[in-house]
């Protein structure tokens, strides 16, 4: 490859110096109004997004309303079991169809002109057009509900893309596939997200989250208090000093961070805290894992903890509770996330109620971690926004060699973020396809 | 023991709580909590949030005594950087019902405006506060304070780091 083609297939915006050891990143990546179109125009029209779990649809003609990538959608399940995705806005003058947040229905009818469509096919029913229409005025389904192009699972996980001609999901999952894997696999009868599930607004540019969800550099620091509160609930052994891990790039953007913390997961690691009721619960739970997994890989499961991005927006936090966010810009210096819980299915009811325990004292917009995080989103969008022009630093545990999309190091360095900023670099560079 | 209470007395020792958060003297709110006493904030968007049990579903805040004693510690720490500096806050209270006395206690319902000011926005929290209030030693304490937000997302408030 050439100097030139090179050049052609970056945006200028991230800065690589090998010699140096330095990876920066320009600040008006974070504050630019044309760097976020194009973000919205690229990024969020291309890429797989996380739209749901299976879980949320239970039965057919469940549906749910959701706003992925900046498109109003519906998800339903249909009597076949499948699940599909459609815009939410009617073929008639546009207005949005569905207005309650989830429910059960066979059609969908239009609040302006009485538009009727079945939710399960998307089709026109012919009520209000049976006057005033040729008999064949939808006779090429132009006036169905329309379709998102693209909708693929993995292990129950539903993403849908824009993009009718994007690889596969899981090809493009890359190496996250194991990490899903590792998720899917706590429990034998599947993953469910539990109600409660929470849709939130605040000041900052919608990277600062993705990057704050895999950063294991900030803990020590931002949630100071939050790990004092954990020492004093599993008397006053020091979680800090005790991590042990590692940071990945995993390919197409995704990366990860796992390590050893003993903090206490549902499933399975019991700690003192948990009360002794619990205890042969979840040394039950474990004892199910070895069978399913054997040794190596049940201790894995059960013992470690990690942090999981899927480029660009999928945040899947496998440690004290499991959580899953997605992201999207409000523009450049606010954004939305929805941010849900999610247990066991057929989990035993104190083991439930320990892991919302766990999972509301950090990851709640209530807890005692995730206030601070925003509120080094607020600073650092008020810092960007109101300093000159500068460069943000993503070099730590930087070597002169390492593959980009795929380089390892300590948990606490930032190796996974500068994979997903090479993705995000070639992506908006005009790279075209998607390879790993 | 169980001296009759009455809604003036309520609204007096509402009031106080309201004017102890307000001051942020953490530490003697925490005081008019019982032994057993919880301080939750359900889900929103949520059409139960009176009746939903923290056990099942993911609350905002789900606060058992000791916990609430954590978050009072917490918030009193310079390292608890949403309330760093602490936003001003104000705690209004209308629309005081008595709803009828059980085993648990004294059944009470309020309406709720609590305004936080910080880095030149205000931001309003609305909903319903549903009280159980026992009388321990002949003063009022909070068995259960429930704050349930009249908001469908948490836009724009986002996360709630203060107490409600």
């Amino acid at each position: 490859m050439t100097m030139t083609q090179a050049l052609e297939r970056t945006t200028g915006l991230v800065q690589v110096d090998r010699e140096r050891l330095r990876f920066r990143v320009d600040r008006r990546t974070y504050s630019d109004p044309e760097i976020f179109r194009r973000e919205r125009d690229i990024i969020f029209r291309r890429c797989w997004l996380y739209a749901g779990h299976g879980s949320e649809l239970p039965r057919a003609g469940d549906f749910v309303i959701r706003t992925i990538g900046g498109f109003d959608l519906i998800l339903t399940r249909d009597r076949a079991g499948r699940v599909a995705a459609f815009f939410n806005a009617c073929t008639h003058r546009g207005s949005t169809l569905c207005r309650e947040a989830r429910g059960n229905a066979r059609v969908v009818t239009c609040p302006y002109h009485g538009w009727v469509f079945d939710l399960q096919s998307g089709q026109l029913r012919d009520k209000a057009t049976k006057s005033g229409y040729p008999a064949d005025f939808n006779v090429d389904g132009i006036y169905d509900l329309r379709r998102v192009p693209r909708i693929e699972a993995y292990r129950d996980f539903y993403f849908i893309n824009y993009d009718p001609a994007a690889v596969s999901l899981e090809e493009y999952l890359a190496s996250a596939v194991e990490f899903l894997d590792l998720v899917a696999d706590q429990s034998e009868s599947g993953l469910e997200v539990i109600a409660g599930g929470q849709e939130l607004y605040t000041p900052g540019n919608w990277k600062l989250l993705v990057e704050n969800s895999y950063d294991a550099y900030h803990g020590p620091t931002l949630h100071r208090s939050y790990f004092e509160f954990l020492d004093v609930r599993a008397s006053s052994q020091n979680m800090v000093a005790t991590q042990r891990g590692y940071g990945l790039g995993l390919g197409n953007g995704h990366g990860v961070f796992e390590i050893e913390l003993n903090s206490g997961r549902p499933v399975a690691q019991w700690i003192e805290a948990f009360g002794e009721e619990a205890k042969p619960k979840i040394e039950a739970l474990k004892d199910d894992l070895i069978r399913r997994l054997g040794d190596n890989r049940a201790e894995r499961v059960a013992e470690r903890q990690r942090n999981l991005i899927i480029f660009p927006n999928l945040v899947i936090n496998d440690n004290i509770g499991l959580s899953v966010r997605t992201v999207y810009p409000q523009g450049p210096d606010k954004l939305m996330a929805y941010v849900w819980a999610l247990g066991t299915r057929d989990e035993d009811p104190l083991l439930r109620k320990i892991r919302l325990d766990n999972y509301l004292t950090f990851v709640g917009p209530g807890g005692f971690a995730t206030p601070d995080d925003f509120e080094a989103f607020a600073l650092c969008q008020r810092g960007i926004d109101f300093t000159p022009h500068g460069w943000s630093d993503i070099s730590k545990g930087m070597t002169r060699d390492e593959d980009l999309l795929r380089a390892r190091g300590d948990f606490t360095d930032e190796a996974q973020m500068r994979g997903w900023w090479a993705q995000w670099d070639r992506m908006l560079g005009g790279a075209g396809k998607l390879d790993a | 023991m169980n001296g009759a209470i009455d809604r003036r007395e309520v609204e007096d020792f509402l009031y106080l709580e309201a004017r102890l958060l307000d001051e942020w003297r953490l530490e003697d709110w925490e005081k008019l909590f019982t032994d057993d006493g919880r301080y939750l904030v359900p889900p929103v968007g949520i059409s139960d949030a009176d009746a939903a049990d923290p056990a099942n579903i993911l609350f905002l805040i789900a606060d058992d005594r000791t916990r609430i004693h954590q978050r009072v510690i917490r918030l009193m720490k310079k390292s608890a950087h949403a309330e760093y500096p602490h936003s001003r806050t104000r705690h209004c209270i209308t629309n005081v019902e008595l709803r009828g006395h059980d085993d648990l206690g004294t059944r009470v319902s309020a309406a709720f405006a609590t305004h936080r000011v910080r880095r030149r926005e205000v931001i309003t929290y609305v909903g319903q506060l549903l009280y159980t209030l026992v009388r321990v030693e002949g003063a009022l304490a909070i068995r259960e304070k429930r704050a349930c937000l009249d908001l469908d997302v948490l836009s724009p408030q986002g996360s709630l780091a203060f107490i409600l």
